[in-house]
């Protein structure tokens, strides 16, 4: 039989216990500051690809990424 | 401007923090206030004035953009749809960074979710319904979301989540 699910209810139970504990107006903040950190991490992709770009350049390209998100997320709307 | 933080943030507030590309806003206001608006706007914001229609509640969207960010604001007037009237009601006052500031309330965070799941088959706005349920359980006040859920025809899938929740 699988562990899995056991495991991955146990993290889940775990992640609960954790927001239960922190102030709501942090918890507000991290999605922001999560999200500065996955944009440093795309940032970081791109130049890898793109050794030659400028900084305006790799900004473009992650809004560029992010634009396409927000475009099919319109479009279930 | 009377407002209210909704969306991810809310969810967030209210359950297990995500990291989030927008900030989402419902503003109170006519769209002859977007003047208004823009000569206040820090010098770094630009109000895109390009306004979208967003089908689910039929509310009218701005966009607010941070220079050298990819981090955008959404602005949602108030619309006429019955819940986001109430919801704008019920909104609850805390302190975010040392301000006072505006969120919806976790009840109505579900009910608009659960409404977004629905309509745009969004897996992310399935799992801040979720997490809402798990973090906050059975301190919310369920007959008012049952309420809506039922409105909204989302009984259904109120009690799909509902049921994913571990025991606590």
């Amino acid at each position: 039989m699988s562990v899995l699910p056991a495991l991955t209810e146990a993290l889940y139970r775990e992640e609960i216990a954790r927001a239960r504990a922190m102030d709501p107006s942090d918890k507000l903040l991290e999605g922001p500051r999560l999200f500065q950190r996955a944009c440093l991490v795309i940032a970081d992709g791109i130049r890898h690809r793109h050794p030659d770009f400028s900084e305006d350049e790799v900004l473009a390209q992650v809004k560029a990424s992010l634009s396409r998100l927000r475009t099919l997320d319109d479009e279930r709307r | 401007m009377p407002y209210m933080i909704v969306g991810s943030l809310a969810s967030n507030f209210h359950g297990i923090p995500r990291s989030t590309r927008d900030a989402d806003f419902v503003v109170q206001m006519s769209t002859d206030s977007l003047q208004r608006l823009q000569a206040h706007l820090h010098h770094e914001l630009t109000l895109d004035r390009q306004a979208a229609f967003e089908a689910v509640t039929g509310t009218t969207r701005f966009l607010i953009e941070l220079a050298g960010s990819p981090f955008v604001c959404e602005l949602f007037v108030l619309s006429d749809d019955a819940h986001d009237r109430e919801r704008f009601r019920r909104r609850q006052q805390a302190r975010v960074l040392g301000r006072r500031a505006y969120v919806a309330t976790a009840e109505d965070t579900v009910v608009t979710k659960l409404r977004w799941a629905a309509a745009a088959h969004r897996s992310k706005d399935r799992d801040d319904v979720r997490h809402i349920l798990a973090v906050r359980g059975e301190g919310l006040e369920w007959p008012y979301i049952e309420r809506w859920a039922a409105l909204h025809g989302t009984t259904e899938l109120l009690a799909q989540i509902r049921s994913s929740v571990p025991p606590l």
